[in-house]
């Protein structure tokens, strides 16, 4: 009963002479003698904070049952799923999708108008050295930056005319994530997994492959208010595919062990519930149990890239260095929304902030990510997929046509591209501009959250009246925002 | 209402207009005339502005009107549209020239027609336009008077149970449910049984579970008086003081790092928690525990101890997640300052006071003017202060009062410190004048950079370290061809010179650097690799050349052509006999001299660092401070003006600091604000009249132990929160609680000693039909422990768990807690691991221990009043499948089969120790069936121990 006794912390805050102390002072059991002469300091006793080897992030929550909040839909629905290829770091639009002539033509020359507050960037035009040219039947102007991309042209839709909040990455990143530059807001994912539940019985609706830690790290694919069911499980994190695997579904014991402990567990529970009677909590965590023993099956064949063919995987990049881990984090994307995952983000890792040589590094990001993209795109059309998946490509903002320091461009959330592909936007085609040099977007502006709107509308979902009540109030995906952009849409 | 004849008048004078401009399109009209309105600014109304200005708009832009001369200057939300004869007071030409708002939020409209819109303001704004403005857009102004009858607002109201004291009641509480059980006539549980209730006890007042020596004293005597005993001991222990400080921690949005785009580590935050352990376990009272987080700074004290907690108590106000990257610092400030008045909002009074930022709350009488007499007081606190790095905002911190001894050693280090430091600089200057002798640097002839000729622009540095004098110069690797650095010295005498040249190397330099020599043979020219050097630290030969003493012997290096940085640094010509003394230092008496000295200073300076080495491992622990407000200075004090619509640059009237006028009696403006006005804030929140903040606090503890809320929306007291079930409940524990002198002890003792906490919680048909989600309490809520309890249990069931409180967990981490590359990976510390309590887990934001989050932890981006309880296999799989939960089983497994003898004295044990029970004979039939092969087998018993942490039971209080 000793436990019960010791009182503690308010008069303890004493040394012997009676004199107060701060408490990291006492507790450490420092200067009893009242003494604070050098070399009596040492700390002795106090056991600094162990470093514990990171696990990765819980799957906590992740499988929704089939049934989600919006039914019947609010529109036809022209896509089912959604892949977001994250670009994190700020891909350059000037050198990928939005071909500026002028930037060529007026390369180390001032920029002409005034640069937005806050940029370290020097108003020199900076033109990139990779050169564009019409691309496919289209005509879609896209560099040689991204040429198995550039390949694919006639399948995609670039939005030109970008802009977003946030100068800086964690803000910016929060808009293109959550729809919130400042405030802790539910995911896109994490939004559509409320609409529309999973399109799998036993796996979860929102998954992310390789999600950042840092900038904001968790909040980016969480469930914030909405229920945590929602939040994306993830697999791998920063860019790396890692283990490909959802955390915790096997332990340390064997399979034949995890079963026979399951077993148990549901006759414990079967005797707990037989004594409580009818009871919401206890039927809710068996069915837990139940799912997870479900779930534990249907990922090991999900998740299990050898059944791939090695043709598969050779076009995905997978048997290369350079572009193993996009490709099987791509690979993976695929197989998922093949099983009914609805919305699934593919990061890069933040790898695209090329504020200093940005010939080397976007080259470089480039050789990783896009050949991978290119063979996604062939795998749906091939697999019949295209039409009811919706892939958004782009970063959490562009990047200056000015230079910044010798060699690189700094961020630009005033305009930049994004890129839309599938069934559900008009194929080959080009939306809004920018200025004459990419700086600011000018004519059919798509804010981020008309992008939010825009990919909610293809999934049947009103974003306006997709909403969540929480502390007296009715949030929404786009807040007070968003305007479809029919324009896009095929 | 206009009606569709009035836009289709509009529509065709668009067309028309439109026509006109093509038709006309170099025709100036005068500005003031009715033509200029009717073609440059009426048809951009109609087709930029009208969707959302027009009275048939769908839905009405801020309150704006846009399609009559009177909707104009009479306006919406911000003021009037436009001023005429005031271009630049006009809202509407900031809001087209994307200066303070951005209209129309399609686009910017073109330069041109912004001109004209200045233009036309300018000339006073003619508009011809007659329509009448239509009915005006109603907008509802909030009544403060009505809203005061709403049930929140009113005096709390005190009034004694009606119903006689009846069979089984032990006081009002029981009085009070019972009157409603009998009104509606619903017969309440029984009383649950004796383990049951004890471990019901144990876990809502200390988050564990009971020892097994309390189980058996308990069962011993399962009296009223022994219960009170028990009560008494536990809210008398170390546990029932951690357990309620990690319940308002939640409420706190707790953590140790900042999370967000800049996950700064809050080193300082466990002073906060440390605070709350010592409050709880000292009964202070909540007033003054309010009065502490707010305006702890401001209070007066007569010990450093008061002081040390007052100020400690502050960093309530500092620990919300912040976009510390913001460029934007004024809206990074706003955003700061919404932080802190939606938690207080939430936290103290149950309101979503955050709704107001941008309109008048929608559902409670709390207008937007409220909100920002609010945010005066938090615009005039200092919460933000300097920068961790550029653009990168860190927070304000306070010294705290620590012994003078403590302070005289700090200073005593500091002064040893520094003067060590400048001993060891001093040595190493010796020892470099030392070694300067045998340096080549002082052989021969040696031509600075900065005795040299320059053509073009070169760059001076000293960035890469190791060079002749004081830096080098680079060509910026630009302006290739046009810059040359010429070298030029003049031989003592004829003959073969080696000439070298010094450059820092390093692969970003030029491959190819060509460089010319003038010789007495005539001019040669050579190329260096300046990726490399042949001779360290820095030099490369050119060759050996011959140079007369009567014409200058010039070295002249290019960057014509080259593919990288150019570095010139010196240029050297030695001789015959200066390579001699290079190659044969040893050779020479004065060489050795010099190596004498360089070893004596050598010595000297390992034997000075060996000192500070030592130092150093005696450092007294930093001067303590904690992350804390404080109020601006003085003249930056002052009321802050509404922000429209939660715009930065959009500003509105000027409010006087004050509260919310619908729960003050008389004046909501403070008249004489003392400082920010925090310390008003304060005094009115824990006014005994306050009719929310008591209300708020006693029903969170309710909720704690009694399953939910009497209010069931906890943070939420407002319009779209719950009614109270029992509002005189509610009202009578809050007044007692306020008259008793905020003291949660004495109110958490009236509960678990109520016979309604003793309740079983068992389905019961009848009961259930009639009151479904138990509003009467006819049962006990079946709940969940809380992440951290279900982690201590489980420790507990080890024998392992450590009751030592851990201090400073975030004392080996820099400014920031996990890098912002992405890579990073050292954010990832959850010491899960470590057998103490969970509270004394650090809460890193971002790296969340996932199965604290599985098991529905608070999410310390958020307040949470409520956690959440999920049933999601994620939560399964970990519990199936965590090593460290795995481990636990493990060693409990292992305890069980140590500590009792035979099958069944083990199988009590481990029912005892997981479930605070012995086991059923239904239990022991599961487990015949079970240990069919081997009862001696530790796997066996690890699975069933496993089992039992991942069964229903082991997470529910029943």
């Amino acid at each position: 009963m000793n436990r019960y006794r010791r009182r503690v912390v308010s008069n303890e805050s004493r040394d012997v002479t009676g004199q107060w102390l701060p408490p990291e002072l006492t507790r450490r059991q420092f200067g009893v003698t009242g003494s604070f002469a050098l070399g009596s300091l040492a700390i002795s006793g106090f056991v600094p904070w162990t470093t514990a080897k990171a696990e990765s992030r819980s799957p906590s929550d992740s499988v929704s049952d089939s049934a989600g909040a919006v039914r019947p839909l609010h529109v036809p629905p022209r896509a089912r799923r959604v892949i977001f290829l994250f670009m994190h770091g700020g891909p350059s639009h000037v050198d990928t999708f939005d071909y500026k002539p002028l930037l060529a033509r007026d390369d180390g020359k001032p920029l002409p108008f005034a640069l937005p507050p806050n940029i370290d960037a020097v108003p020199k035009l900076l033109n990139g050295p990779w050169n564009f040219s019409k691309r496919g039947e289209s005509g879609l102007w896209v560099s040689d930056l991204l040429p198995h991309m550039a390949e694919q042209a006639d399948s995609l839709c670039v939005i030109r005319s970008m802009h977003t909040k946030g100068q800086s990455h964690g803000q910016a990143v929060g808009m293109v994530n959550t729809g919130s530059d400042n405030l802790v807001r539910p995911s896109v994912g994490a939004w559509v997994s409320y609409a529309l539940g999973s399109g799998h019985p036993d796996l979860p609706a929102h998954i992310a492959i390789g999600p950042a830690t840092a900038h904001g790290g968790p909040r980016n694919y969480g469930a914030a208010f909405l229920p945590a069911m929602h939040q994306a499980t993830a697999i791998g994190s920063n860019g790396r595919f890692g283990s490909g695997k959802i955390p915790y579904l096997d332990g340390a014991s064997d399979p034949q062990n995890i079963r026979q402990r399951i077993d148990l567990v549901r006759q414990m529970n079967e005797l707990h519930h037989h004594r409580s009677g009818p009871d919401r909590e206890i039927e809710g965590a068996i069915e837990a149990m139940d799912l997870a023993s479900r779930m534990r099956e249907a990922a090991r064949e999900v998740f299990d890239m050898n059944l791939e063919s090695s043709a598969t995987q050779a076009a995905y990049g997978i048997h290369e260095k350079a572009t193993r881990s996009f490709g099987q984090s791509c690979l993976l994307a695929r197989r998922l929304a093949e099983a009914g995952v609805r919305f699934i983000t593919v990061s890069s890792g933040q790898v695209w902030d090329q504020h200093s040589n940005l010939v080397a590094g976007h080259n470089k990001n480039a050789l990783a990510t896009d050949l991978p993209i290119a063979a996604l795109i062939k795998d749906l059309k091939q697999r019949g997929m295209w039409d009811d998946t919706l892939i958004v490509w782009g970063g959490e903002f562009g990047r200056t046509p000015v230079v910044q320091g010798a060699n690189g461009r700094d961020h630009n959330p005033q305009g930049f591209s994004m890129v839309l592909a599938g069934g559900a936007v008009k194929p080959g085609f080009a939306y809004g501009k920018t200025d004459d040099y990419g700086y600011y977007s000018l004519h059919d502006r798509v804010h981020m959250h008309d992008l939010h709107a825009t990919i909610l509308h293809i999934l049947g979902i009103d974003h306006e009246r997709l909403t969540y009540r929480y502390a007296g109030r009715d949030f929404r995906l786009t807040d007070v925002h968003g305007r479809v952009v029919e324009e896009i849409l095929a | 209402m206009p009606t569709s004849r009035h836009f289709l008048r509009y529509l065709s004078a668009c067309l028309l207009a439109l026509l006109c401009q093509a038709t006309q399109t170099m025709a100036s009209e005068p500005a003031e005339s009715v033509e200029f309105f009717e073609n440059r600014i009426r048809p951009v109304l109609v087709e930029h502005c009208y969707e959302c200005h027009a009275a048939d708009a769908d839905e009405i832009g801020g309150s704006l009107l846009l399609d009559s001369s009177d909707a104009m200057l009479t306006g919406g939300d911000s003021g009037p549209a436009i001023q005429p004869g005031e271009v630049e007071s006009s809202p509407l030409v900031l809001a087209i020239r994307y200066e303070s708002t951005e209209m129309p939020p399609t686009g910017k409209l073109p330069d041109s027609v912004i001109r004209d819109f200045e233009e036309w303001i300018a000339a006073g704004a003619t508009d011809p336009r007659d329509t009448p403005p239509a009915a005006s857009v109603p907008r509802e102004k909030i009544d403060i008077e009505e809203g005061r009858q709403f049930w929140a607002f009113q005096p709390l109201s005190f009034t004694e149970p009606e119903i006689e004291p009846y069979e089984g009641s032990r006081g009002p509480i029981d009085q009070f449910l019972g009157q409603r059980l009998q009104e509606s006539g619903v017969s309440p549980n029984a009383q649950s049984s004796d383990e049951l209730r004890l471990r019901r006890l144990a876990f809502d007042l200390t988050g564990l579970p009971p020892s097994i020596e309390l189980q058996q004293r308990w069962m011993a005597d399962p009296s009223w008086e022994n219960w009170e005993r028990i009560v008494d001991e536990m809210l008398d222990s170390q546990g029932f003081a951690e357990h309620w400080a990690r319940h308002w921690m939640d409420v706190a949005r707790y953590a140790d790092s900042n999370g967000s785009d800049f996950n700064a580590t809050f080193h300082e935050a466990w002073r906060y928690r440390d605070y709350l352990v010592r409050s709880f376990a000292s009964d202070r009272p909540f007033d003054q525990m309010i009065r502490q987080q707010i305006a702890g700074d401001q209070l007066p004290f007569e010990t450093d101890e008061q002081r040390h907690d007052n100020l400690v108590a502050t960093t309530f106000l500092m620990l919300g997640t912040k976009m510390l990257s913001e460029r934007d610092k004024t809206k990074l400030e706003l955003d700061v300052v919404d932080e802190q008045i939606d938690t207080i909002g939430r936290a103290f009074l149950g309101l979503t006071l955050g709704c107001a930022r941008c309109h008048d709350h929608k559902f409670d009488p709390v207008p937007t003017t409220d909100y920002y007499a609010l945010a005066g007081i938090f615009k005039s606190t200092v919460t933000l202060k300097g920068e961790s790095q550029r653009y990168v905002s860190t927070w304000n911190r306070v010294s705290l009062p620590t012994t003078e001894e403590h302070r005289a050693a700090v200073r005593e280090y500091e002064a040893a410190t520094k003067s060590l430091k400048s001993d060891i600089a001093e040595a190493e200057k010796s020892l470099k004048d030392a070694e300067a002798g045998t340096s080549d640097v002082q052989l021969g002839i040696v031509i600075d950079d900065t005795q040299a000729t320059k053509t073009g622009t070169w760059k001076e540095s000293t960035y890469t370290k190791g060079f002749i004098g004081k830096g080098y110069v680079h060509d910026d690797n630009s302006q290739k061809g046009k810059t040359t650095i010429q070298f030029s010295a003049e031989v003592p005498d004829d003959g073969k010179y080696e000439v070298r040249v010094a450059y820092s190397a390093n692969t970003n330099r030029a491959s190819k650097v060509p460089v010319t020599i003038e010789t007495s043979d005539g001019t040669q020219t050579v190329t260096i690799n300046q990726q490399k050097n042949d001779i360290a630290p820095f030099w490369t030969t050119l060759g050996t050349f011959e140079f007369s003493s009567s014409s200058p012997a010039v070295v002249t290096l290019s960057n014509r052509e080259t593919n990288g940085y150019v570095i010139a640094d010196a240029v050297q010509f030695l001789s015959a006999d200066d390579l001699h003394k290079l190659n044969h230092p040893d050779q020479d008496d004065a060489s050795k001299a010099k190596r004498a000295r360089i070893e004596a200073a050598q010595s000297h300076l390992a034997a000075l660092k060996t000192q500070l080495k030592e130092l150093t491992a005696q450092k007294p622990p930093p001067l303590p401070q904690a992350m804390a407000p404080t109020d601006r200075a003085t003249p930056k004090i002052s009321d802050s003006p509404v922000h429209i619509r939660g715009e930065v640059n959009n500003h509105g009237q000027v409010v006087p600091r004050g509260f919310l006028q619908v729960c003050s009696s008389g004046e909501a403006a403070i008249p004489n604000p003392r400082g920010s006005g925090r310390l008003d804030l304060a005094d009115w929140l824990t006014d005994p009249d306050h009719p929310l903040v008591a209300r708020v606090f006693v029903n969170r503890v309710w909720m704690h132990l009694m399953g939910e809320g009497l209010v069931r929306t906890v943070d939420n007291f407002g319009e779209r929160g719950e009614r109270p079930s029992h509002p005189e409940l509610l009202d009578y524990l809050a007044t007692q609680f306020v008259r008793g002198g905020w003291h949660l002890k004495p109110l958490l003792r009236d509960i678990v000693n109520s016979a309604a906490y003793h309740r079983a919680s068992d389905y019961n048909a009848a009961s259930s039909d009639a009151d479904p989600e138990n509003r009467l309490w006819w049962r006990m809520h079946r709940r969940r422990l809380p992440a951290e309890s279900i982690r201590d249990a489980m420790l507990a069931a080890t024998g392992t768990l450590s009751r030592t409180p851990l201090f400073d967990p975030m004392k080996s981490h820099g400014v920031l807690v996990s890098g912002n590359d992405g890579n990073s990976t050292e954010g990832k510390i959850t010491g899960i691991a470590t057998p103490c309590r969970s509270i004394y887990l650090p809460i890193v934001r971002g790296f969340l221990s996932p199965m604290m989050t599985a098991l529905d932890a608070a999410d310390p981006d958020l307040l949470v009043g409520r956690r959440p309880t999920t049933n999601v296999p994620g939560q399964a799989l970990v519990l199936l499948n965590a090593p460290e939960i795995n481990q636990w089983a493990n060693t409990t497994a292992d305890r069980v089969m140590r500590d009792a003898e035979d099958f069944e004295a083990r199988l009590n044990l481990v029912y005892q120790l997981c479930l605070q029970r012995l086991p059923t004979e239904d239990d022991k039939q599961l487990a015949k069936t079970f240990f069919t092969d081997d009862r001696q087998s530790p796997e066996a018993w690890q699975q069933w121990v496993a089992a039992l942490f991942a069964g229903t039971e082991f997470r529910l209080l029943d």
